[in-house]
């Protein structure tokens, strides 16, 4: 092989192109197949990947799955849809390139009948326009204020103390600074 | 009746002289190891003061005791539910500023210093922490320093007086203190027995010796909060809480406790009480004033046949009602009646009793000579330290039962000085023997008993019958094969 030119074997160029066009014809074929049911399943996780990569909610947020789909180590999928239509999408979950995904993904990539089934289910997603996913960050919070509060108002009970505010109050009365 | 022994005590208050050899005693042979160095099973206070834990006695502060709810007794810090409510934040504990932060002097700085131009000395530093510090408490920190402003004014005694008593007692020149050595009381109605969500503390069936197991405390502290005396405390190197425990391995074989052993005054009589189990808490709901008589009603006379005949039956042994006869707390509290227990309205029935103080002699000046007061020997009326002092100590607010006490005590110095000086007129003996109800030779055992006897009748050890108590859980000689010297475990969890 010739190491430094750009020079392309061409029957290697044409199963390529004829390899990427079936693949094409063959997505727009089956886009219509893709089960937006088992893609939901996919995305939680109660249907696992068949190479074993992990499911999508481990790190993406996702509306319509309320505090479940909250999750923030990547970005919001939840307009995924709307920005990349069908071809995107399926290109995207195909390699799925980057540096976090790449590491799992690379060796467990998902198969054409998954992509096509999530790709569906986000078609769904996207439809539906409904409420985007909730933290539980708020409420836990407030849920330890309460929890915090509680304690302190027990803590205003306890006995703070005898000897030394008797020490105090006798230098209190006698104008001397401790 | 419910007949059961208590090794019981007397400390007589005219004999103590503060030394706290008793204390030092006691140290060294229990608590000088790491966790245990602010605590002190046996301490000396000075009255009026605050005593150690600072205002111990002021149960709206700590909540210890017990107290009437309707017709029932009820622990002050709360029922069970209450104490699970807060078994991991017991808010009554004192603090360690209240008890005091242990601390040692860097001895080593003393000759381990450079040479220089000052004197070494030796920094005292935090035996908790390490760290240099500020000595700022101690044990028995207003030792003698009776009418300091912080520690004697706060006494919560000395807060009930009225104000012109206040100033009486700190007048200068006729300002007066004595001092309160303290051990574990091993109540019959121990409030920490009561309180401990553990069940680790008991108290001994044959002795009522009230003990901590090591094994079974978990540390939950309700006991020091329980405890209105304040003895028992949390070692934080164990985490476990430790109590006096009566030198109960020096008793069993025949020796005195430390305290009792070491004690310089010769104040401490120990000896066997027979009680009536039975009567236990409707002597606990009397009346504050009422409590320190009932009690002396619950103890039982060892002569008395029937008593005998249901001791033997509830299965006491022959020895223990024999020392029981000879006990010498038995006569300072029944028969003689001048031992009254400590702070009886707290209610827990503590079973060491102590003999008030009579106060010291006042002497007036005249012309450049000294002179005993005139009327000392039969005037209560004049007493340095207030009635209701006294009363409020060892009476539950009491002021006859404490004026009897003392007029027995009056009556003894009174027989002695007509007897030894002879100044005194016949008359002036026989009204004083007569305001006492004592007889000539019950006075005469009274002084006999505080000046004259020997250690073995002021301490008289029961035969703990060891066998006996080990037969009712195991063969004594698998015991003696199996068992060693006990069984011991570490505790679990260590610092």
């Amino acid at each position: 092989m010739n190491s430094r030119g750009w020079r392309v074997d061409p029957s290697r160029l044409i199963i390529t192109l004829i390899f990427l066009a079936l693949a094409l014809v063959s997505s727009v074929a089956m886009a219509a197949t893709g089960d937006a049911t088992r893609g939901e399943q996919l995305y939680t996780g109660s249907l696992a990947m068949t190479n074993g990569g992990s499911p999508c909610i481990a790190c993406h947020a996702l509306s319509g799955l309320s505090t479940a789909g909250a999750a923030n180590y990547g970005p919001d999928l939840s307009g995924l849809y709307a920005d990349y239509e069908a071809e995107g999408v399926m290109a995207v979950l195909e390699s799925l390139a980057f540096p976090s995904m790449e590491a799992i993904y690379a060796t467990r990539p998902l198969t054409e009948a998954e992509r096509l089934n999530l790709t569906a289910y986000f078609a769904q997603v996207a439809e539906q326009q409904a409420p985007p996913a909730s933290s539980l960050a708020g409420p836990i919070l407030l849920g330890i204020v309460i929890v915090f509060a509680i304690v302190a108002l027990m803590g205003l009970r306890r006995l703070k103390g005898v000897r030394q505010p008797l020490v105090d109050q006798v230098r209190k009365q006698r104008g001397i600074k401790a | 009746m419910d007949i059961r022994a208590q090794v019981s005590s007397v400390f007589h208050l005219d004999k103590c002289i503060g030394c706290h050899t008793c204390s030092i005693a006691c140290k060294n042979l229990w608590t000088d190891r790491r966790g245990n160095e602010y605590m002190w099973w046996n301490n000396v206070e000075t009255k009026p003061g605050t005593g150690y834990p600072t205002k111990w006695e002021d149960q709206e502060k700590y909540r210890g005791g017990w107290e009437r709810v309707g017709s029932q007794l009820r622990l002050k810090q709360g029922g069970k539910a209450s104490t699970i409510g807060k078994i991991f934040h017991n808010p009554d504990l004192p603090t360690m500023d209240d008890y005091y932060e242990p601390f040692t002097f860097k001895y080593a700085d003393l000759t381990n210093a450079p040479a220089g131009t000052d004197q070494p000395t030796a920094r005292p530093v935090s035996m908790v922490s390490g760290k240099p510090m500020k000595i700022e408490a101690g044990p028995n920190w207003d030792d003698d320093l009776s009418g300091s402003t912080v520690y004697a004014a706060n006494d919560p005694g000395v807060i009930e007086l009225s104000e012109e008593q206040q100033q009486q007692l700190f007048a200068i020149e006729k300002m007066v203190m004595f001092h309160l050595p303290r051990i574990c009381n091993h109540c019959t109605n121990a409030a920490c027995v009561a309180s401990c969500p553990s069940g680790a503390i008991y108290k001994r069936g044959e002795d009522g010796i009230v003990l901590i197991n090591q094994d079974k405390c978990r540390g939950w502290r309700m006991c020091v909060s329980a405890c209105p005396y304040k003895k028992t405390y949390y070692g934080w190197a164990t985490g476990k809480s430790e109590k006096c425990i009566l030198c109960y391995p020096r008793q069993e074989a025949g020796e005195a406790p430390g305290c009792f052993h070491s004690c310089v005054g010769r104040i401490r009589y120990l000896g066997v009480l027979l009680y009536d189990a039975d009567r236990i808490e409707a002597t606990a709901m009397k009346a504050d004033g009422e409590l320190a008589a009932a009690q002396r009603e619950m103890i039982l006379d060892p002569f008395d046949p029937e008593v005998i005949k249901a001791a033997r039956e509830g299965g006491l042994a022959d020895q223990i009602i024999e020392a029981a006869q000879a006990s010498p707390v038995y006569k300072f509290v029944k028969e003689w009646g001048i031992a009254l227990p400590l702070h009886p309205e707290f209610r827990t029935l503590p079973m060491l009793f102590y003999v008030p103080p009579l106060l010291p002699v006042l002497s007036s000046e005249n012309q450049g000579t000294q002179k005993i007061s005139n009327d000392f020997f039969t005037s209560l009326e004049q007493a340095r330290l207030p009635l209701k002092y006294l009363a409020g100590m060892f009476s539950g607010g009491n002021e006859e039962e404490v004026e009897a006490v003392y007029r027995r005590l009056i009556a003894v110095r009174i027989q002695r000085r007509a007897e030894s000086v002879g100044d005194l007129s016949e008359a002036e003996l026989l009204n004083a023997r007569e305001l006492s109800g004592l007889d000539r030779d019950a006075l005469d055992a009274i002084f006999r008993m505080t000046s004259l006897t020997r250690i073995k009748e002021r301490i008289v050890i029961p035969p703990m019958l060891r066998e006996q108590a080990i037969e009712a859980g195991m063969d004594p000689e698998d015991y003696k094969q199996e068992m060693g010297f006990g069984s011991r475990k570490a505790p679990k969890r260590r610092w």
